[in-house]
């Protein structure tokens, strides 16, 4: 066969022939790979960007959470359970009658919600089910999961170490109630923000937008979680500190909208430009540092009191001057200051009355654990920001961004594990915090590689799924699958889009080469109807070789190459098409999803651009492969045929 | 009769419709015709033999024979020319003996070598090497320099480069155009171009060289020059050539004229 050399030059020389109809030609094949060329670009342009913007928060760390598998049914499917809080309800309800009677009371078990049990269990109306919210099945309840094995701190920090972390850690989660509408006992904790020196009651609040909750009612739909502070520092403003107040103020960082509420601000309209969003996010971030705001933590009976008050000064107002209306006996007052006592204003209760109360309270105390009322004021120093929860749903672009790119933290409130202190707000919201169930907590253990990261979410992982939805009324399975799998946690990235973006970039892979075997398929038969009609124009030319002593191997090596010079003429226009595509995208499209982005990531410089144009060596070369593979394929049958013809045949057609 | 009316307005047309010089032609004619009577071979070596050649072609459902029982001799180094009316099967005894078509039957034999007994690989090599193309219409690539069309069939005997632009610019000196190789075909004459086609089928110094109607395209005084060209080569370096025209005047230039009519050699 001829020298590489010579061919290139034959071939070189047959692309100038034509040059018209080989443009064109280049020009149509190019666009069917333009687009191809243009998902590549936009794709390496937001893998690119992801990674940029990872680098903020905790995104460019490897971090797995666990959380425990449990049974989450326990409490109210657990036959034994059932049986031992009925047992239970039985000879409580002796007692409590025994009592009430010996007190003077009036006893109704059908309507004392506080009984281990209560009706309407999954038999009907008369079966009977543990009731949740009662502390004796609270405490039977932690008592079963605190005895559970495996799922202990200790169990997955062996895990961890065993899986060569090298950081682990723990969070504890606090469910926030938040106003009179949760009062339904247990250890639910009731948090009301204080405004202009005022507490602001939860029915007297601004209520969240339609969106969803916002502002201090994040506190009650996200929650109050506890961490590490190594994991909460990427989301320190500049020059705050995680460390409590010399005011005694617990750091906290929160969402953008509790911001907006402590400021005073009001939110941005939907149709604020993307500049106007930025803009206005780097002014909160600079106002609301270090800036705190009161909290009024009240026990369920302080709660309880103040609801009572309000609704007696509505009452009473609503029946001013009203002949039959009969003021209440024992008047309480709104308390005046923010987060004060519930004060009585007036008691004009007969002696008996008194008592018959007293009575009340002690048999609360003694069987419904009954604390008197406290109150007090905690202040929380916003020492960062997440960004609230995404509400925004629909197809446009910053909507799609949005709901793509979500905080690496969270949604909630987050402080650091040390601002739990004997007096702060988080040991009265959970007296019992350290022997809480393991299904408040998370564990966290931190690799040095995506690959470690995802190694350990894979062996400690269970991938069963849970039959509650659809059994209910059953003890879920699920733990004991994972349990048979010895599995015991819920594994998952955290914090990190690192995998995320890994997945993201290997389901694009997985389509695109779907995508791609269907443009191939298409640009072959576009090119092998092209290339085999420039083949067969060139019938006379492959005559003239072949007497001038080409063999056919020589013809075969001119047109490869001819086909790859076509190809690569393909691959520069469809890769030029695709790119402009591409940046024409990034331009219409980046300042949007940048804005949302940052504020997505909550990236400490705003000014940090999403692009949607990227270059991937892999991703052109693969292109390139593809069009020359189908340059090639296409090329084949023509050539096969043309060179198997006599050149005399084609001489005489001549 | 036919045949002579024809001949008579094929002179006239080449030498312009000028009789004296229509004239001229036909003594020089006579003289090479009597002279082929008297025709000795440079050498005795036979490096064409047909024997007893035939080649039909299907066309539809009937077969048309372009060349009936043609036993012909080529000696080393003769300058032969075949003539004949359009579709006599000149050309087509060209092609068998260039290896470039089968035939039906009988037998080819160049340089003793059986061309119906060489696979596709050995004709390619041996039209490479042994045999050299000359065409009507030149068929040189429009956009490589004249060197480089005249180093073609090198490249497809992998001739290093520095010997092969060696041999062109020789066979360029030999065809005269040693200061046109560096211009494109488009920049060249009909002439120059056929010249340049020579010069390509001389690249490998072959011992034969076919051309087919080489003058078809030119005027009468290029045509004469490229015959004149084909003498020289000939006497010079002893090549072979075969020369397909069916200007009579021409090839009373050759050593020798054969002629055919219907597929059939007549003399």
């Amino acid at each position: 066969m001829m020298y590489l050399r010579d061919a290139t030059r034959l071939a070189a020389a047959k692309l100038r022939v034509r040059p018209v109809r080989t443009g064109v030609v280049i020009c149509i094949v190019a666009l069917l790979f333009a687009g191809i060329s243009l998902i590549a670009f936009v794709f390496a342009g937001i893998v690119q960007s992801l990674r940029d913007f990872s680098n903020e928060g905790l995104s460019s760390r490897y971090i797995v959470q666990a959380r425990p598998i449990v049974d989450a049914s326990y409490m109210f499917s657990n036959a034994d359970l059932k049986e031992q809080m009925r047992v239970k309800t039985v000879s409580l309800v002796a007692e409590k009658k025994a009592a009430a009677k010996r007190l003077g009371l009036a006893y109704d078990a059908d309507t004392d919600s506080t009984l281990p049990t209560m009706k309407g269990g999954p038999g009907g109306e008369n079966d009977i089910m543990a009731n949740f919210s009662s502390p004796i099945v609270q405490a039977a309840a932690k008592e079963h999961y605190n005895a559970l094995q495996h799922v202990g701190y200790d169990d997955f920090k062996k895990l961890a170490e065993a899986a060569a972390a090298k950081n682990i850690y723990k969070s504890t989660y606090y469910d926030i109630m938040s106003g009179s509408m949760y009062m339904t006992g247990g250890q639910q904790t009731y948090l009301q923000p204080i405004k202009n020196g005022k507490e602001i009651y939860a029915d007297s609040q601004k209520q969240g937008e339609m969106m969803g909750p916002t502002g201090f009612d994040t506190l009650a739909s996200s929650g109050w979680s506890y961490f590490d502070e190594d994991l909460l520092r990427p989301f320190v403003l500049p020059g705050q500190s995680l460390a409590i107040g010399k005011d005694g103020s617990v750091p906290v960082i929160a969402p953008i909208s509790v911001a907006e509420a402590i400021l005073g601000r009001d939110k941005l309209p939907s149709t604020a430009s993307a500049k106007e969003r930025l803009d206005y996010l780097v002014k909160i971030r600079s106002d609301i540092a270090g800036k705190t705001a009161q909290l009024c933590y009240r026990n369920p009976a302080s709660s309880q009191l103040v609801q009572l008050a309000r609704d007696q000064v509505r009452e009473m107002s609503a029946n001013k001057g009203k002949r039959d209306y009969v003021v209440p006996a024992l008047q309480y007052a709104v308390p005046t200051e923010p987060c004060g006592e519930v004060k009585v204003v007036k008691d004009t209760r007969t002696a008996s009355e008194k008592q018959q109360a007293n009575n009340e309270l002690m048999f609360k105390k003694t069987y419904e654990n009954y604390d008197d009322p406290q109150q007090t004021i905690t202040d929380v120093r916003i020492v960062g920001l997440v960004p609230d929860m995404n509400f925004e749903y629909g197809m446009s672009v910053r909507a799609i961004a949005a709901s793509v790119l979500q905080s690496s933290l969270g949604n909630g409130w987050y402080s650091p594990s040390r601002a739990i202190t004997a007096e702060s707000v988080a040991s009265k919201i959970s007296p019992t915090f350290e022997d809480s169930t393991p299904m408040g907590r998370a564990y966290y253990a931190e690799f040095e590689t995506l690959a470690a990261a995802r190694k350990f979410v894979r062996e400690t992982s269970c991938s069963a799924k849970s039959d509650m939805m659809t059994e209910p009324d059953r003890p879920d399975t699920r733990v004991a699958k994972c349990a048979g799998q010895g599995k015991y946690f819920d594994s998952k990235p955290f914090g990190s889009n690192a995998s995320a973006i890994e997945d993201l970039r290997q389901n694009t892979w997985r389509v695109m080469k779907y995508v791609t075997v269907v443009v191939m398929a298409l640009t072959s038969l576009v090119l092998m109807g092209v290339v085999g009609k420039i083949v067969a124009d060139s019938r006379r030319e492959t005559a003239v070789f072949r007497a001038l002593g080409a063999t056919r191997s020589d013809i075969g090596y001119i047109y490869i190459i001819y086909t790859i010079f076509l190809s690569f003429g393909i691959t520069l226009v469809a890769l030029l098409l695709g790119a402009m595509g591409a940046a024409w995208l990034s331009r219409r499209y980046s300042e949007d999803i940048s804005t949302a982005a940052v504020l997505a990531y909550n990236a400490a410089d705003v000014h940090k651009k999403f692009i949607l144009f990227g270059l991937d060596g892999t991703l052109v070369l693969g292109i390139t492969a593809v069009i020359i593979a189908s340059a090639l394929m296409s090329a084949f049958l023509p050539l096969l045929t043309n060179i198997r013809r006599n050149p005399i045949r084609d001489m005489r057609d001549e | 009769m036919e045949d002579k009316q024809l001949y008579a307005k094929q002179l006239l047309q080449a030498v312009g419709g000028d009789i004296r010089a229509a004239l001229t032609e036909l003594k020089r004619v006579a003289a090479n015709t009597v002279s082929q009577k008297k025709y000795e071979p440079k050498s005795q070596e036979v490096v064409i033999r047909t024997m007893g050649l035939q080649k039909q072609y299907k066309m539809g459902k009937a077969t048309v024979s372009a060349i009936q029982d043609v036993t012909l001799a080529i000696h080393k180094g003769e300058f032969i020319a075949i003539t004949g009316t359009s579709g006599s099967g000149k050309s087509t005894l060209l092609h068998l003996i260039g290896g470039l078509d089968q035939p039906s039957a009988g037998d080819i034999e160049v340089r003793g070598q059986n061309l119906r007994k060489l696979s596709d690989v050995k004709l390619s090599r041996f039209r490479n090497r042994t045999i050299g193309f000359v065409f009507q219409f030149f068929y040189l690539q429009p956009f490589l320099r004249l060197q480089t069309n005249v180093e073609v069939p090198a490249m497809f005997a992998r001739t290093r480069r520095d010997r092969r632009a060696t041999k062109s610019k020789a066979t360029a000196e030999i065809v005269g155009l040693s200061d046109r190789l560096q211009h494109f075909p488009r920049e060249l004459s009909g002439g120059q171009m056929q010249r340049a086609a020579i010069a390509r089928a001389l690249q490998n110094e072959p011992d034969i060289l076919l051309a087919d109607e080489p003058t078809g395209n030119l005027d009468h005084e290029n045509a004469v020059a490229i015959f004149e060209l084909f003498k020289k080569i000939s006497t010079e370096q002893g090549t072979t050539i075969v020369v397909v025209t069916h200007d009579m005047a021409l090839a009373a230039i050759a050593d020798r004229a054969v002629q055919m009519k219907d597929g059939r050699i007549l003399a």
